[in-house]
C-alpha cells in the first residue's frame, strides 16, 4: 500500500513538473512562431495596403511575385480585407489570389476527407465571389455534415449567383435542412433574378420552404408576387407560413395588399396571425385600414392589440388621430406617447 | 491643405483610409474611439470628421450629436461609415446631423470622392 | 474490542475520502481534457464561423438585453454605454431599477435623456412587485428602456424585464458585467447555427480584478494585485471555463450564469420565467428548461460559449467572499432539492442519469468529505487507526493530484485563448494553484457547508451585496470605470 503511494507521489510530482514546463514550453513557442509571422507578413500587408489603396491599379505583379511562406502569413490579413471592400480594389485584390492560386487549391479541398478543410475552402471561394465556384458549391449542399452544408450556403450568397436558388430551395427539403434564417438571407443576396425561382417555390409541399420564400420574396421587394402571396395568407394550411405572407406583405408595401391582410383581422383568425397582419398594414402604411386596426385595440391578446396600436401609430396623421380618440385605452398611449417622443427628437436637431 | 479626423476602430480600415485620403493631398490624424476624437476635435478642429458608427467608449451617433452640440465644431462636415444592414444607424446619424454616409464594405475611390465633395460644398 | 473496531473503521473510512478525492479530480481531470478538445474544435472553426455574415444579416435574431440593476449608481452608466456599442445587428437594452435606494435612475435619466411613457406590461411571466414607471431614451426610445419597480429581488427584477423584451431571443446581463464587444454576437450565434434546437447558451464569466478597463471595455489582461483573488482566477479558469465546456460537450450542462447568458424568449415564458424563491435564480432556470423540455421529449440543446465575453468583479476580501460562496452553495442545494425528482430518473437523460447526480456527490457533498478529512485523518493518527506514513502520503497525493488539474486547466488556457500575456502573470497563475491548497479550500468548504444548511432553514432570497471597490486601472485618470456592484449569481 505505502509503496503505491510512494509511486503514485513520485509520478504526480513527474506530471505536474512537465505540464509547468509544457505551459512555459506553449508560450515560447507560440511567441517565437508569432514573431516569425509577423516578420513574413510586414512587407506583403504594406504591399497589400498600397495596393488596394491604389484601386488595385499598380502593383499586383509585386503582390503575385511574393514567396508563397511570407504569403501564407499575410493570407487570412488579406482575406479579412478583402471583406471591408467594394468596387475596384476589391476586384483587385481577388485577381492577385486568382492569380496565385488561391482559387484553384481551394476548389481542389472541396473534395477533402476533412469537413473543417471542405468548410474553409468553400469560405475562401465566397470571400473571393467566384463565379466558377458554383456547381461545385451547390454539390456542398448535400454534404454530410451541417457545419459544411452552411458554410457553403453562405459562400453562394455572398458569390450571389441566381442559378443557385432552386439548389438551395432543394436542400431545405430535408430532415436536418440549413437554418431557415440563413436560406432566407442567402436568398435575397442573390438578387432579383432569383425571384422567379422563389415565386415558384411557394407552390412546394414543405412548409418550411414556402416559409423561407415568402421571407426572402419580402426583402427582395417582389412585387409582382403579391397576388400569390396574398393566395397563401388566405389559404395556407401552416399558421407559420400565414404569418411569414402576413410579413412579406407588409414589407412589399403595395395598394394591392390592404385587402387580404385586412381580412385577416378578422377575430376567427388565430392571435399570430392577427398581429402579424396588424403590422403588416403599419408597414404599408395604409389609412384605409385605420377602422378596422382601430377596433383591435381592446383585442383580448395582448400581442394583437399592441400591434394594432404601434401599426396606427406609424400610418400617420390618420393612425394618431385614432389613437387619440381612444385615449384611456392602454396600448393607445402608449403609442402616442412613443410618437410624441420620435417627434420631438426629430424636431430637435436640425438634419 | 484640408486635415481630416478619421475615427475607426478597426485598423485595417484606419491605415487603408489614411493612406488613400494621404494620397490625395490631405492631412489625416487617425484616432480609434470616441473618447479620443472628440478630444481631438475640440483642440484642433478637422476641416472634416470620418466617423464609424460602431465603436468601443462612444458611438458615433453620439460623438456626432456632441460635434454639432460643439461650438467649434458645429458646422464641421461628418462623413459615417456603417455596416449595410444597420439602416437604424443611417436614420439614426442623420438626425444627429450626419452630413453623408459611406457604407462598409466601401470602395476607397469612392470614400476619397465622397470626402473631396463634402470638402468643396463647405468652401464655397 | 471496541478500540480496535473504531480504528477499523477510522481506517477505512480515511481510505474512502481518498478514493472520493481521486475520483473527484479524475472528474475534474476529464472535463479539463473534454474542453480542451473542445476548445480545439472551436478555434479551427474561427475562420468560417461566419460572424460577420451574422452582424450583416438583417435576419439575424433580435435580442433584448436585460439589466437588473439595484443600487448600481457608481457603475451603471459606464455599463450601459458600453452595452450600446456592442456589436449585433438589432438589440435593445431593458434595464430593470428594482427599487434601488441610490441614484441608479438619476444617473441614468442624466446621461440618456429618459423619457416617461406609458407602456402597457404584459404578464407572459408572473411578478410580485409593482412596477412604478417605464422612461425611455428620448434619442433612441425603440433601443434603451428602463423600467422602476418596487423592491422585489434579483428574479422579479429580471422577470419585469422578461415581460417587457419584444424581442425573440434575451439576453441577461450583470450590471456589473463588462462585456466584450462581441460577446453579443458569440453568445447568440449558435442560436444562428441551429435555431430549431439550441434553447439556452451560456457565456464565459473571467475575472476581471487587475485588468485594464476603458469605457467598459477590458483592453489589457493582467492578474489582481491579491492572492485571494489571483487563487479565484485559477479556480474560475479550473471550475466554470473547462469544466462547463466539459459539461457541454457531454451534453450536460445544468449551469449558465447570470453575468451573461442568453435564452429563448418563449421557452422562458413557456416554463414560467425566473423563480423568485431561488437564491440561484439563473442555474434553476436551465434545470427546469432541461425539466421541462425532456419531459416534453423535445430535441434540444444548451451550449456554454468559452470565447471570453463577460468580465466580473471577484470579492477581494474574505468576508464578502464568504458571503458570496455561502449563497452559491446554497443555491446548489436549494435547486437539487426542488428537482430532486429528476436524479437518477432515466426519464431526464443524461441530466438525471449523469449530471444531477454528479452535482450531489462532486458538488454538494465535496465540502462535507473535504471537512470530514480534515477531522478524521487527525482522529485516525491520534487513536493509531493510520500511522504518519500513511497520511502524509495520503495529504501529498489528494492535494497533488488537485493541483495537477489545476495546472492543466492552466495548460489549456495557455494553449487556446492565453489571455494573460505577461510571464510574471503565469508564474503568479502557477503560484495561486499551489497556493490555494493551503488555507483557502479548507475555509471555502466551512463556507460551503454553512451554505448548505442555510438551505435547510432558508429565508427568501435577496440581492446578495457587496462592497465596492471599483476597478483598478491606475494610469487610465479620465477612463470611465465601470464601478463593482452587487455578485450574484451562479448556482
Amino acid at each position: 500500500m505505502l509503496e503505491l503511494f510512494t509511486l503514485a507521489i513520485e509520478v504526480l510530482t513527474a506530471v505536474v513538473v512537465l505540464t509547468a514546463a509544457g505551459i512555459v514550453v506553449v508560450r515560447l513557442y507560440r511567441r517565437f512562431k508569432h514573431r516569425k509571422q509577423a516578420r513574413l507578413a510586414a512587407g506583403p500587408r504594406r504591399s497589400l495596403l498600397a495596393f488596394v489603396a491604389d484601386n488595385g491599379e499598380e502593383g499586383s505583379h509585386d503582390l503575385v511575385a511574393i514567396p508563397e511562406d511570407a504569403w501564407r502569413a499575410a493570407e487570412p490579413h488579406a482575406l479579412a480585407l478583402l471583406g471591408k471592400l467594394r468596387g475596384e480594389a476589391h476586384m483587385g485584390l481577388v485577381s492577385v489570389f486568382l492569380r496565385r492560386g488561391t482559387a484553384r487549391t481551394a476548389l481542389g479541398q472541396l473534395r477533402s476527407h476533412s469537413r473543417v478543410k471542405r468548410a474553409r475552402a468553400a469560405q475562401v471561394l465566397g470571400d473571393l465571389e467566384l463565379r466558377q465556384a458554383v456547381p461545385e458549391l451547390c454539390r456542398l449542399l448535400t454534404d454530410r455534415h451541417a457545419e459544411v452544408r452552411v458554410v457553403a450556403v453562405r459562400a453562394l450568397g455572398r458569390i450571389g449567383d441566381p442559378a443557385a436558388a432552386w439548389r438551395i430551395i432543394a436542400s431545405l427539403d430535408r430532415s436536418d435542412p440549413i437554418p431557415s434564417l440563413l436560406a432566407s438571407h442567402t436568398l435575397v443576396q442573390l438578387g432579383a433574378e432569383a425571384e422567379v425561382t422563389l415565386s415558384a417555390a411557394l407552390d412546394h409541399p414543405q412548409a418550411r420552404v414556402r416559409a423561407v420564400c415568402l421571407d426572402a420574396l419580402g426583402l427582395l421587394g417582389a412585387t409582382a408576387s403579391v397576388t400569390r402571396i396574398a393566395r397563401i395568407l388566405k389559404e395556407d394550411a401552416h399558421l407559420d407560413v400565414r404569418v411569414a405572407a402576413a410579413n412579406a406583405l407588409g414589407k412589399l408595401g403595395t395598394r394591392s395588399a390592404i385587402d387580404p391582410l385586412s381580412l385577416a383581422l378578422h377575430s376567427s383568425r388565430p392571435a399570430a396571425l392577427r398581429a402579424a397582419s396588424a403590422k403588416a398594414l403599419g408597414d404599408i402604411g395604409a389609412p384605409s385600414a385605420v377602422p378596422v386596426l382601430e377596433k383591435l385595440l381592446d383585442d383580448g391578446a395582448f400581442h394583437v392589440a399592441h400591434e394594432a396600436a404601434h401599426a396606427l401609430r406609424r400610418i400617420g396623421p390618420a393612425g394618431l388621430a385614432a389613437l387619440t380618440g381612444r385615449g384611456s385605452n392602454g396600448h393607445a398611449l402608449e403609442a402616442l406617447a412613443l410618437a410624441q417622443v420620435m417627434r420631438e427628437e426629430k424636431t430637435a436637431v436640425p438634419a | 491643405m484640408s486635415t481630416i479626423l478619421l475615427v475607426e476602430d478597426d485598423p485595417d480600415i484606419r491605415h487603408l483610409v489614411s493612406y488613400k485620403l494621404g494620397q490625395g493631398g490631405m492631412d489625416v490624424i487617425a484616432v480609434a474611439d470616441g473618447v479620443s476624437a472628440l478630444r481631438e476635435a475640440r483642440a484642433h478642429p478637422p476641416d472634416l470628421v470620418l466617423l464609424d458608427v460602431r465603436m468601443p467608449r462612444m458611438s458615433g451617433i453620439e460623438v456626432c450629436r456632441e460635434l454639432r452640440a460643439g461650438v467649434v465644431t458645429a458646422e464641421v462636415p461628418i462623413i459615417m461609415l456603417t455596416a449595410r444592414s444597420r439602416q437604424q444607424d443611417l436614420e439614426q446619424g442623420y438626425a444627429a446631423g450626419a452630413t453623408d454616409y459611406v457604407i462598409k464594405p466601401f470602395s476607397p475611390r469612392e470614400l476619397l470622392l465622397r470626402v473631396e465633395a463634402a470638402l468643396a460644398r463647405v468652401h464655397h | 474490542m471496541i478500540e480496535e473496531f473504531i480504528r477499523d473503521a477510522l481506517r477505512w473510512t480515511d481510505v474512502s475520502i481518498f478514493a472520493y478525492f481521486v475520483a473527484l479530480n479524475s472528474s475534474y481531470l476529464v472535463l479539463i481534457v473534454l474542453a480542451g478538445l473542445e476548445f480545439y474544435r472551436h478555434l479551427r472553426r474561427i475562420p468560417f464561423a461566419g460572424a460577420d455574415d451574422m452582424f450583416r444579416s438583417p435576419l439575424t435574431l433580435p435580442v433584448s438585453v436585460i439589466v437588473p440593476a439595484y443600487n448600481e449608481g457608481p457603475g451603471i452608466v459606464a455599463a450601459v454605454q458600453a452595452m450600446t456599442a456592442l456589436r449585433y445587428p438589432r438589440y435593445e437594452i431593458v434595464v430593470v431599477d428594482d427599487g434601488s435606494s441610490d441614484d441608479t435612475f438619476e444617473q441614468l435619466r442624466a446621461r440618456f435623456d429618459l423619457v416617461e411613457v406609458p407602456r402597457v406590461v404584459p404578464a407572459d411571466v408572473a411578478y410580485t412587485s409593482e412596477v412604478l414607471s417605464v422612461h425611455v431614451a428620448r434619442a433612441n426610445p425603440e433601443t434603451l428602456t428602463v423600467v422602476r419597480k418596487t423592491n422585489g429581488g434579483k428574479a422579479d427584477a429580471l422577470n419585469v424585464g422578461i415581460n417587457l423584451a419584444r424581442h425573440p431571443l434575451i439576453c441577461m446581463v450583470d450590471a456589473d458585467s463588462v462585456l466584450d464587444p462581441d460577446a453579443l454576437l458569440s453568445v447568440a450565434k449558435p442560436f444562428g447555427d441551429d435555431p430549431l434546437r439550441v434553447a439556452a447558451c451560456g457565456g464565459v464569466v473571467r475575472i476581471a480584478n487587475g485588468c485594464k478597463v476603458i469605457g467598459g471595455r477590458v483592453v489589457d489582461v493582467r492578474m489582481p494585485k491579491q492572492w485571494l483573488v489571483r487563487i479565484q482566477v485559477v479556480e474560475y479558469l479550473r471550475a466554470f471555463l473547462m469544466g462547463r465546456t466539459g459539461w457541454s460537450r457531454l451534453g450536460g450542462l445544468v449551469v449558465i450564469s447570470g453575468a451573461f447568458g442568453v435564452f429563448r424568449r418563449d421557452l422562458v415564458v413557456r416554463v414560467g420565467g425566473m423563480d423568485e424563491d431561488t437564491i440561484g435564480e439563473d442555474a434553476e432556470l436551465v434545470v427546469r428548461l432541461h425539466h421541462h423540455l425532456r419531459e416534453t421529449k423535445e430535441d434540444y440543446r444548451v451550449i456554454f460559449v468559452a470565447e471570453p465575453v463577460s468580465w466580473s468583479e471577484a470579492p477581494s476580501s474574505l468576508a464578502v467572499l464568504g458571503r458570496q460562496r455561502r449563497r452559491w452553495h446554497r443555491g446548489i442545494a436549494e435547486i437539487l432539492s426542488k428537482h430532486r425528482r429528476m436524479i437518477l430518473n432515466p426519464r431526464y437523460g443524461r441530466i438525471g442519469l449523469v449530471a444531477l447526480p454528479y452535482y450531489v456527490v462532486f458538488e454538494l457533498l465535496a465540502p462535507f468529505v473535504e471537512l470530514s478529512a480534515l477531522v478524521l485523518l487527525p482522529l485516525g493518527l491520534w487513536v493509531d487507526a493510520v500511522n504518519l506514513e500513511f497520511a502524509w502520503r495520503f495529504v501529498l497525493v489528494a492535494y497533488g493530484y488537485g493541483l495537477l488539474v489545476s495546472l492543466a486547466a492552466l495548460f489549456i488556457e495557455e494553449v487556446s485563448f492565453h489571455r494573460y500575456p505577461r510571464w510574471g502573470d503565469l508564474a503568479r497563475g502557477m503560484t495561486a494553484a499551489i497556493l490555494e491548497n493551503f488555507g483557502y479550500r479548507q475555509i471555502l468548504a466551512v463556507w460551503q457547508v454553512k451554505g448548505a444548511f442555510g438551505a435547510w432553514h432558508g429565508r427568501k432570497a435577496v440581492w446578495g451585496t457587496m462592497d465596492r471597490t471599483g476597478f483598478d486601472t491606475p494610469d487610465e485618470p479620465e477612463s470611465d470605470l465601470v464601478g463593482a456592484g452587487s455578485v450574484h449569481r451562479r448556482g
